[in-house]
């Protein structure tokens, strides 16, 4: 069984680096990753020892929801249109595949939090539909259609950048 | 089916989550529409970005949150925030040391007090200083106990950033360092009023065995302190994990 310590040295950067995509910004990122060790440091004893970055990747995404609902309250979330032209645009007006990881990033931003979330669980770290909706606590067919959505928000975003 | 429907199986079909009824269906659309292909065709660029996202260095654990609630944001909700990881951080304590008192079998607290550690609370009362040993100490290591500390720190309106609390022993008096151990950084806020700084999770080094002392000191640093840090003595002080001889 990994002490919090061990945890911690392995791990940090993997959580943080988490809670920075998920959070879009250092602040709240950081809010996010600390209070994950906390609750690491807490709840290590019923840890049963399985698994530990889907461990971590549970915690994270449900204090990112968690502190991101808090902070809707007083910023609700609003869901950016999509532009249907752009849509329809023929490829090669898009994209600077060079500097796609950073613009990407910022295009991160027109997402909602759970939609983000979801979007980054699928993006970096590969879970799939079921596994999505398990952490967030969505219907499976929900994860579909919101990823869906914020692929064509992210889309239209980049491509209005060019 | 409408162009827009297809648009959610395109992005199914890049997570490999269609079944085959709608993968045949996507793909006889795809053949037909130049629109649909393009997205598709754009939308897997996209997909590239996931693995380019920029990683960033994670910075240290707060060791100990302040009481104050002063920070970068200065919102209600990071106030709270901060009340919540300050009481988590006490249970933190607890759990880490069940038993850390002043004094008997689970170590033995010595109080930061000007240039000394002395195992006697002094008189509380705010000093600048930053060094402190001990007197000549004789005991016992206690196994699978570790130092805690609690510090009350004040650095008036200019904060101390990455300040470190660092534990040096000489266990047998030669003149050199043992062991040391390293209490990562914290902050100290940038408003008039105490903070109390406990050991914590994490963000914690150490070079060296623990061993007995045979007449030998302990001493510790706060590290990047300025001129405006003052500790509260007779409620700053370390618990050693050791059974000192009287
Ligand atoms: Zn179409």
């Amino acid at each position: 069984m990994p002490t919090f310590e061990e945890i911690y040295q392995e791990q940090a950067g993997y959580v943080y680096n988490l809670a920075l995509r998920m959070a879009g910004n250092p602040a709240d990122a950081d809010d996010v990753y600390q209070e994950v060790f906390l609750r690491v440091h807490r709840y290590l004893p019923t840890y049963r020892g399985d698994g530990l970055r889907t461990w971590l990747r549970r915690i994270t995404a449900n204090v990112f929801c968690t502190q991101a609902k808090k902070r809707q309250r007083e910023a609700p979330e609003e869901e950016v249109g999509i532009d249907l032209v752009s849509l329809e645009s023929e490829p090669g007006t898009l994209l600077d595949e060079r500097e796609l990881g950073q613009s990407l990033s910022q295009a991160l931003d027109c997402l909602g939090p759970v939609m983000r979330a979801a979007m980054i669980l699928r993006g970096v770290e590969g879970l799939s539909y079921q596994e999505i909706a398990d952490v967030l606590e969505i219907p499976v067919g929900t994860v579909r259609s919101r990823l869906s959505r914020a692929r064509l928000q992210l889309l239209s975003r980049l491509e209005a950048k060019e | 089916m409408s162009c827009a429907a297809y648009r959610e199986l395109i992005s199914a079909e890049l997570d490999d989550e269609l079944n085959p009824e709608e993968k045949a269906s996507l793909k006889s659309h795809l053949a037909q529409c130049a629109a649909c292909r393009s997205l598709r065709e754009r939308l897997s660029l996209v997909e590239k970005g996931f693995a380019r996202l920029p990683e960033v260095a994670p910075p240290p654990l707060r060791p100990r949150p302040t009481l104050a609630t002063s920070n970068s944001r200065g919102s209600a909700g990071a106030a709270a925030l901060w009340t919540t990881l300050l009481a988590a951080a006490a249970c933190a304590a607890l759990v880490f040391w069940p038993a850390s008192k002043p004094s008997g079998s689970d170590g033995v607290a010595l109080y930061l007090s000007p240039h000394s550690l002395q195992t006697d609370p002094p008189q509380e009362q705010a000093v600048g200083v930053s060094e402190f040993r001990s007197q000549p100490l004789y005991g016992q290591v206690l196994r699978n106990r570790e130092l805690a500390f609690e510090i009350q720190l004040d650095s008036h309106q200019q904060a101390c950033r990455d300040l470190r609390l660092e534990v040096d022993y000489d266990f047998d008096n030669d003149g050199k360092v043992d062991r040391s151990e390293v209490y990562s950084s914290f902050d100290t806020d940038s408003q008039d009023g105490w903070e109390v700084y406990r050991s914590g999770t994490a963000g914690y080094s150490h070079q060296g065995e623990a061993r007995n002392f045979s007449g030998g000191t302990v001493s510790v640093r706060l590290r990047n302190a300025n001129g405006e840090l003052q500790m509260l003595q007779g409620r700053s002080k370390l618990i050693l994990p050791y059974q000192l001889n009287s």
